[in-house]
């Protein structure tokens, strides 16, 4: 294969090389991260007290999602390496496709459907249909598609956000790639808490809470609780139009950072 | 590979002093000496010729097409080897095994006798090598790319003599006419005798842009025992006086001093110097 074929256009061949130029890089982390997330399916399927289980599996997921937005770091490990990457000859938009590949549906991938799949084949189990974790895993099934739209954009625009700056800063690579995930972590909580709190106000608190005195909530029955919770959960989602904003300030945001992550590669910031 | 640079400037925050300006040159190929105090822009011009920064102003041309186009057959004719520049990969074999794909022209065989040559075997991890094997290990590579055009900045900082003496060797080597060099070095004695030409910058501007024919046709580089009142420059040495004196046209053509050159240029007789140079012959 010589990439230097189609010198000007568009090259799938160099898509592969450019594979095999980052692979050594990528390869360690990929390996670890497939490891990491079958241990995280282990733990979801071992029986454990109720609570504990919960425990568990939420600081699992937590982890795995930290280490999928966070994938990009891998970038600054070998130090500096900016320069002898941009001039790696191969288009700007070759490069940005292998990157954002790689560390949106490959690193995704690796790290969230091992587990997706365990926690699924853990709600078949006819004997744990009464544990705790079902009951949250249920309400994270039924929780509707716009929601999970949000959930998922919020993820990408973490990536993005982190190879975007992993990429373009100069000093400190690392660091920065983590806080810049800390941060967007931040701001969508606080836009989800502004979210809630806006709904809350408009639409009146009456979404399963009205009536219920907080001390009083260990006395309601498992049913009465998940229905609270669900009811918490899909209520905020019947504010359509609160909800089509924060889909669009964070669909916008992800596609302002698809947008700098293809500029970073064309223009140097060496 | 030819580099036109047409009244370059750059400025790195859009308000700030420019860090290079009115930067107009022809480069031919050859091995070219790149030269300025700290800040005069060295590295910003390699980065513009390399296609890393476009300029603010002016045109950057290689072989007459845009070093910043993306175009890949384009980029693969060049690399940039900058101070402190890391290479991914495990060792500097893996990173070539990688890497040389994107470049056609590359030399396994010039690879390996460069690393020899430097007394590696490529096989060294390179987390573990000093500043100055890990630069040895990185020139053995580049060197052995086969690119048309190579840039270098600082190259012999952190290696050792013998290093150095190396390095100056294998350019020799492997730098064939057709290919065009350019050294960014404040150790200019280190590759006196290879040099074809210089470019000269001083404060973001461009001083000398000169070939060593159209030094040496036009001054005279001499160890004077006295005084001589033609002399456009004097360094008073223990034995005698370096002087640089206007060649006359019966003058026998002396061998280039960039040292002394860029040292004249950056003193009161820099006036005197460039009108010499571009001026006619007496």
């Amino acid at each position: 294969m010589n990439p230097s074929l189609n010198p000007d256009r568009f090259s799938w061949n160099r898509i592969g090389a450019l594979c095999h130029y980052y692979g050594p890089r990528l390869r360690k982390q990929m390996i670890i991260y497939f490891c990491v997330s079958l241990i995280a399916s282990i733990i979801t399927l071992i029986p454990a007290p109720g609570a504990f289980q919960v425990a568990l599996f939420t600081m699992s997921q937590t982890a795995l999602q930290l280490m999928y937005y966070m994938a990009p770091v891998v970038l600054a490990k070998n130090g500096d390496t900016r320069i002898v990457d941009r001039l790696v000859p191969a288009t700007s938009l070759e490069k940005f496709l292998f990157l954002t590949c790689y560390f949106i549906p490959v690193t995704g991938g690796l790290t969230l459907l091992l587990p997706l799949i365990s926690t699924k084949v853990y709600m078949m189990i006819p004997a744990v249909q009464t544990a705790d974790l079902v009951d949250l895993l249920n309400i994270r099934a039924n929780t509707s598609w716009p929601i999970q739209l949000t959930n998922i954009m919020g993820g990408i625009s973490c990536v993005l956000t982190c190879l975007y700056v992993v990429v373009r800063s100069h000093s400190n690579r690392t660091l920065k790639g983590v806080l810049s995930v800390f941060g967007v972590e931040i701001a969508i909580g606080i836009l989800g808490a502004i979210w809630g709190m806006s709904t809350a106000f408009m639409e009146g608190f009456h979404d399963g809470y009205s009536g219920v005195c907080p001390n009083n909530l260990s006395a309601l029955s498992r049913e009465e609780t998940n229905q609270i919770m669900h009811d918490a959960i899909t209520g905020m989602t019947q504010s359509d139009g609160f909800l089509i904003a924060v889909n669009m300030i964070i669909g916008g945001y992800m596609l302002l950072m698809f947008i700098l992550n293809y500029r970073v590669q064309k223009k140097m910031s060496v | 590979m030819d580099i036109e640079l047409k009244d370059i400037e750059f400025s790195y925050t859009g308000k700030g002093a420019p860090a290079l300006q009115g930067v107009t040159a022809r480069i031919a190929p050859g091995i070219h000496l790149l030269a300025g105090e700290n800040g005069a822009g060295k590295t910003t011009l390699l980065h513009i010729i390399a296609g890393l920064r476009r300029p603010t102003r002016g045109l950057c041309l290689i072989d007459g097409a845009d070093p910043a186009s993306d175009r890949p057959g384009e980029m693969g004719q060049l690399f940039l080897l900058e101070e402190n520049q890391e290479f991914p990969g495990k060792t500097i074999m893996d990173f070539a095994a990688q890497h040389s794909r994107f470049y056609p022209k590359f030399s396994q065989t010039d690879f390996l006798y460069n690393l020899g040559e430097f007394g590696l075997t490529g096989n060294e991890p390179m987390k573990k090598l000093s500043v100055g094997m890990k630069k040895k290990a990185q020139l053995s590579y580049i060197l052995a790319l086969g690119t048309p055009l190579l840039l270098l900045d600082e190259p012999t900082n952190a290696l050792d003599i013998e290093g150095r003496e190396t390095l100056r060797r294998l350019i020799g080597m492997q730098i064939q006419p057709d290919r065009t060099l350019l050294i960014s070095t404040h150790s200019i004695e280190q590759f006196e005798s290879l040099f074809d030409g210089c470019i000269v910058l001083e404060r973001s501007k461009l001083v000398l842009t000169a070939t060593e024919e159209e030094v040496s046709s036009r001054l005279a580089f001499r160890n004077l025992r006295e005084s001589d009142a033609e002399a456009l420059y004097t360094e008073p040495q223990i034995n005698g006086t370096l002087a640089i004196t206007p060649l006359h046209r019966d003058d026998e053509p002396t061998r280039t001093d960039w040292r002394m050159l860029y040292s004249a240029l950056h003193s009161p007789a820099q006036a005197r110097i460039l009108e010499s140079i571009t001026t006619k012959r007496p």
